[in-house]
């Protein structure tokens, strides 16, 4: 190495190749999304009614295309039994996904999900709860309802918890994953309890709840997850740069650099907490895309938050949308449960992924 | 030279630490009432053995961390009513451990050095800023390399000129040298010292090194125990006297012009 002295020069060419590197992402991101556009129209198009992909994507442009017409059936099939379910998947998977990327870059720890605080074994308990009491406060609604509302109250709860954990001694990252991981055993314990004395068909009912499921879902769950989402990530896209210098070399580094560390790891907590609790309240647990979905986007895209928050999303909802398909055909006519088919689908290629890397981020 | 530069080179800066205090725990203070001037550009070594309190001393002179009573005040304004963001603007801080678990590449890393500026999208100004210290640096080859796949001297390279990138009026070096070889070290110690000729701005290092900081510091600022033991130039407050009483051991210093060589002797 030589420092050089001659400092005027700047005809090195790096800022062009930077710009170039930039709109090679950004191709990446429309690429990926179109990929996603196609799973999408692909996934709807499976199914027990034999519907062509041609013949879904027509009933699909029908509902904004008038001039197209298209059979009734066809269109109600699309619109009302399988587009709810699959646009479920989508939000699922994008809402996970950057709750992800939140956790991890507020941690500075590639490890960490949204569960590692325990949101999802509070659900589980929430979920148990409903399952075994019946909580006759929301009598008025129907069961499933009082099961979500239950599940969601908990994973609340229990965020806030984690919070004034890790308040009583600052908010460092450690303290916040380790308040969330005691967190975590307690809630598993509290919910093996209730396993223990449950019915045998309560039990079924609460395990059967972890599993995670898109079956039977109606558009107005689809528009409650939307909300969540529509208010949540702008929220999220506004912290990028913050999230940038916090993992770009440690708390000094981001306060140093100008960043309110303490802020944005609220804010992030809060956020990805709330779009995990409501996804999974829907949902059931489906734990393995907060982990895997940002570790692909990363290996594909590198850790600039600008890039790598809208792929993460893209490639969480793709991974949500392919394991529900494969959950429907792969032991036709049994569906099996999505968790399961995202750990199947994920881990493979999360371990293909630990072993091309290039650099080791372990360290 | 533009009049804005001129503008720089003539004017005082002027940095004083007064009666800094600070205890991780309440019982145990790190340092007392640490009390020194930086009354000109130029470069600062803080010594001291480990544990002396020197990269914390660093983090309360940055606010990093807040001292508990004392004050720093630059150009006679304190510091402490300062709000995150100007403090950012003013420090350039290259950190002791400068690793990272996340794919970042070298030219992200120092954009990331004009964050205090960015609101959304960089400015052409912040790209060029950037290019203009990875080329000061050598660091072309490496511009879309990720920052963990360099050595550790590269990497050094990198945060420093993420630091310079902000165009800082202070800036703070934690063990700048500890990973670099010898050659390496004298680079950086060079270029520092052309960055505060050129710019006129105070840089503080914390070194273990006593001859690097004999070669190339104005002043240098002995801690013992959390307090200012000595303070002073280098070739008159590192003598043998100074470090037996600070480091416990016996040196022998030879002398070749103004600079002090200072080898341990083994006893």
């Amino acid at each position: 190495m030589s420092i050089r002295n001659n400092r005027t020069t700047t005809t090195s060419g790096v800022k062009d190749k930077y710009r170039t590197f930039l709109f090679r992402k950004l191709l990446i991101l429309e690429v990926s999304v179109l990929v996603l556009i196609l799973l999408i129209v692909w996934s709807v198009s499976i199914g027990a009614a034999g519907l062509s992909f041609g013949e879904v994507t027509l009933a699909l442009l029908g509902r904004f295309f008038h001039s197209i017409t298209v059979p009734e059936f066809n269109y109600s099939i699309v619109w009302d039994s399988r587009m709810p379910r699959v646009m479920l998947a989508v939000l699922a998977g994008m809402g996970l996904s950057v709750s992800g990327v939140l956790m991890q870059g507020i941690t500075g720890n590639p490890l960490v999900s949204p569960f590692t605080l325990g949101v999802s074994s509070a659900a589980a308990l929430g979920a148990s709860i409903a399952i075994l009491f019946g909580v006759p406060l929301f009598v008025q609604f129907s069961e499933t309802y009082v099961i979500i509302l239950t599940a969601f109250m908990f994973c609340i709860v229990s965020t806030l918890l984690v919070f004034l954990l890790s308040r009583i001694k600052s908010s460092s990252a450690t303290t916040l994953v380790l308040a969330g991981t005691a967190l975590n055993y307690f809630y598993s314990a509290i919910t093996s309890v209730l396993h223990y004395f449950a019915s045998e068909e309560d039990l079924m009912a609460m395990v059967h709840w972890t599993f995670g499921t898109f079956t039977g879902v109606t558009w107005s769950e689809v528009a409650v997850v939307s909300v969540v989402l529509l208010i949540c990530m702008p929220l999220c896209f506004k912290e990028v740069w913050n999230l940038n210098a916090m993992t770009a070399g440690g708390d000094e580094v981001a306060r140093s650099l100008g960043v309110n560390v303490g802020r944005v790891r609220t804010i992030s907590v809060v956020l990805s907490s709330l779009i995990t609790a409501t996804v999974i309240s829907f949902t059931g647990v489906i734990g393995f895309v907060c982990l895997v979905a940002p570790h692909l986007a990363r290996y594909v895209i590198g850790s600039d938050h600008r890039f790598l928050l809208p792929l993460a999303a893209t490639f969480g909802a793709m991974l949500t949308v392919g394991s529900d398909v494969v959950g429907r055909i792969v032991l036709e006519p049994i569906i099996l449960p999505v968790s399961i088919v995202v750990s199947f689908v994920g881990v493979p290629l999360f371990i293909y992924m630990i072993s091309t890397n290039r650099t080791d981020f372990w360290k | 030279m533009s009049a804005e530069n001129l503008e720089k080179m003539t004017k005082d800066v002027c940095l004083q630490i007064h009666g800094i205090t600070f205890g991780y725990s309440s019982k145990r203070e790190v340092l007392t009432r640490v009390t020194f001037d930086c009354a000109k550009s130029g470069i600062y070594a803080i010594l001291g053995p480990n544990g002396s309190g020197k990269s914390t001393l660093l983090k309360c002179i940055m606010q990093l961390q807040h001292a508990s009573a004392g004050a720093v005040l630059f150009n006679g304004e304190s510091l402490m009513d300062k709000s995150v963001r100007e403090l950012s603007q003013l420090f350039g801080y290259v950190p002791q451990d400068c690793s990272t678990n996340f794919p970042i590449t070298v030219f992200d890393r120092i954009l990331l050095g004009r964050k205090p500026y960015i609101g959304w999208n960089p400015t052409d100004y912040d790209l060029d800023m950037v290019e203009k210290n990875i080329c000061m640096f050598g660091l072309e080859p490496y511009a879309l390399k990720y920052v963990n796949e360099l050595s550790g001297g590269e990497r050094q390279r990198v945060m420093i000129a993420a630091a310079l990138a902000k165009e800082p009026q202070i800036l703070v070096f934690d063990e700048p040298t500890s990973s670099l070889d010898i050659k390496h070290q004298i680079d950086v110690m060079k270029h520092v010292r052309s960055i505060v000729q050129e710019k006129s701005i105070i840089v503080l290092i914390a070194v273990h090194d006593l001859n690097l900081a004999a070669q190339y510091a104005d002043q240098v600022v002995i801690l013992k125990k959390g307090s200012v033991f000595s303070q002073g130039a280098p070739g008159t407050t590192l003598n043998k006297e100074n470090i037996r009483a600070v480091y416990d051991i016996d040196v022998a210093i030879y002398k070749r012009g103004d600079v002090n060589h200072i080898v341990p002797l083994e006893s």
